[in-house]
Parts: structure tokens; C-alpha cells; sequence
């Protein structure tokens, strides 16, 4: 049983990232780093994380990268920003699949918990889903900040997680929190999202876990 | 006119219009080098990285000079006010 987890430096994901290793899930993670709309900390948290959790686990991750902030820039070009996160994603989980696909994955797992962001209802997650044809695994849906923070802290990337870092500058003001799927498939053809995906996984980076921090 | 304070995740400083304005931020590429440019947002370099926000704000990106971030500030706000 082998997934890719969506590793994005925060809490929340490297907790979801636990919760299925323990299941006895073997794991590859990949980090979608948003520069120039934030800094460099992200990903180096994700190494962090990937070293924790490696160590926990006695296993070998690997993190691999790619660069996501120019298909931030290719949404708020062409597309309305209310959509954005929503759009955000689907671009994520495509490139994601496509890596799961290769590396031999049958899941994607993300950190996502309701509604702890305007952006993260079941109906945006529902149109989120619609992207692609992969299960994608939310360990942590029913989890409330309190519970998910807890056992950051008892599995030691909470203190990473927080470090100090800049979260993304492309979330809008306003996010559409229902999103409907014959909307959001309107704005994407504003976008090539074929060439956008392919690009993006072109540049996949790949990290192993002894180079990840430390 | 402004405030500056550290991000809510420290990772670099904010500077928030104390009014509601609206910044025309197509100007900045007469006067800056730009990283990313979009009809919301642009990302430019005078230093360090710094993202304005049409709606005002302005974010530096690995940066903590204050002084020199007023300055900055000033120069943007000046140059994009509508």
C-alpha cells in the first residue's frame, strides 16, 4: 500500500503524513513550493518533517519538489481570484497523480480538516476531488486544530511546522467556499492546465531523506 | 498613513494602508525590477523581494530593516496611489 502525501510544511499535513504511516502505508511526499509568493521556508520545513518522520519510522522517505508558484501566477492571470485556492488545488492534485502514477503510488493522502479554512468545505473538496480519478486519502477531516496541534506535538513537527515562515500571498480575500464544478471548470479553460500540469512535473525535484535537514 | 508589523508567522514584515486604497500597481514595473507580475498582485526586487498587494499591502520577504521598509513603503505607496 504505497501513497504520496502533500507535504506543505504546516501543521496539519505532516500530522495526516503520521496517521497513515502508522497504518503500516509506505510513502513518498511531495512539496509544491509557491515561491515567489512566499519564501523558502516551506520547503525546508518539509525536509525537516520528512527527516523527523524517517527516523520515526526507521524508513528511507523521499521529498520531492516542484514549482508551483508560476501556476499561481497563470490563475490570478486568467482566472477569478475568488476560485483561486479551489483551482489551486486541482493543479496540485493532477501534478500529484501524475508523480503518485510514476513512483508507483495509489493514493494521495493531504492534510485537509473542514472548514478550518474558508477554503476547506466538503464542497470545495468535493470539486477538488473531481480533478482527478485517484483516491485521495484525508486522514485528518473529522479532526478538530486542538487535536491535530496535540499530536504534532507528540510526534515532534509541531516545533518545525511553526517555525517562523510566510505563508502563501495568493490566497484570496474572498475565497469561494461552495464551489460548483461546472464554475470551476469554466475558469480552467482559462488556463492550458495540460501544459501547465506537464510543465510542472517536468521539473520535479527529488530529495532523499539524509539531505533532508538536520 | 501605514503600519509595519511582523507577519502572524513571523516569516517576514507586512506593511497594511491604515485607509482602504486601491494601488495601481502596473506602475511599478517603471520604477522596479519585477520577479511576477499578475492583474492582482505583483512580486518585485528592490533589495529583497517584495509582494504589493493591489488592495495595498505589501509584504518583504527576508528582510527586517524597518527603517528601510518605511522607505520602501513610502516609495511604493507613492508611486502606485490612485
Amino acid at each position: 500500500m504505497k501513497a504520496i502525501c502533500l507535504l506543505s510544511g504546516g501543521i496539519d499535513s505532516a500530522v495526516a503524513a503520521y496517521l497513515m504511516l502508522k497504518q503500516n502505508m509506505d510513502m513518498d511526499f511531495i512539496h509544491f513550493d509557491n515561491r515567489p509568493l512566499t519564501d523558502e521556508s516551506s520547503l525546508n520545513k518539509c525536509k525537516l518533517i520528512v527527516r523527523v518522520l524517517s527516523e520515526r519510522f526507521n524508513k528511507k522517505f523521499r521529498l520531492h519538489s516542484v514549482e508551483h508558484g508560476k501556476n499561481h501566477i497563470e490563475i490570478m492571470r486568467n482566472c477569478n481570484n475568488r476560485y483561486h485556492c479551489v483551482l489551486c488545488r486541482r493543479v496540485m492534485y493532477r501534478v500529484a497523480e501524475i508523480t503518485a502514477k510514476k513512483l508507483g503510488c495509489a493514493y494521495l493522502v493531504t492534510g485537509e480538516s473542514l472548514a478550518q479554512v474558508a477554503s476547506q468545505t466538503l464542497e470545495n473538496i468535493a470539486v477538488e476531488s473531481r480533478a482527478i480519478e485517484m483516491q485521495v486519502l484525508r486522514p485528518l477531516l473529522c479532526y478538530d486544530k486542538q487535536e491535530i496541534i496535540k499530536l504534532g506535538k507528540e510526534i515532534g513537527t509541531f516545533d518545525i511546522s511553526t517555525m517562523p515562515g510566510m505563508c502563501c500571498n495568493a490566497v484570496p480575500r474572498r475565497p469561494v467556499t461552495k464551489a460548483r464544478l461546472d464554475l470551476v471548470e469554466v475558469e480552467e479553460k482559462g488556463l492550458n492546465m495540460q501544459e501547465l500540469v506537464a510543465k510542472t512535473y517536468e521539473g520535479l525535484h527529488r530529495e532523499d531523506w539524509e539531505n533532508c535537514g538536520g | 498613513m501605514f503600519a509595519i508589523k511582523k507577519c502572524r508567522d513571523k516569516g517576514g514584515y507586512s506593511v497594511k494602508p491604515l485607509k482602504n486604497i486601491r494601488l495601481e500597481i502596473g506602475r511599478l514595473k517603471d520604477e522596479f525590477e519585477v520577479v511576477a507580475d499578475t492583474p492582482i498582485l505583483y512580486v518585485i526586487r528592490d533589495e529583497c523581494e517584495i509582494i504589493v498587494h493591489g488592495y495595498g499591502e505589501l509584504v518583504f520577504k527576508n528582510f527586517s530593516d524597518v527603517k528601510k521598509i518605511r522607505e520602501k513603503a513610502e516609495k511604493i505607496y507613492k508611486l502606485c496611489a490612485r
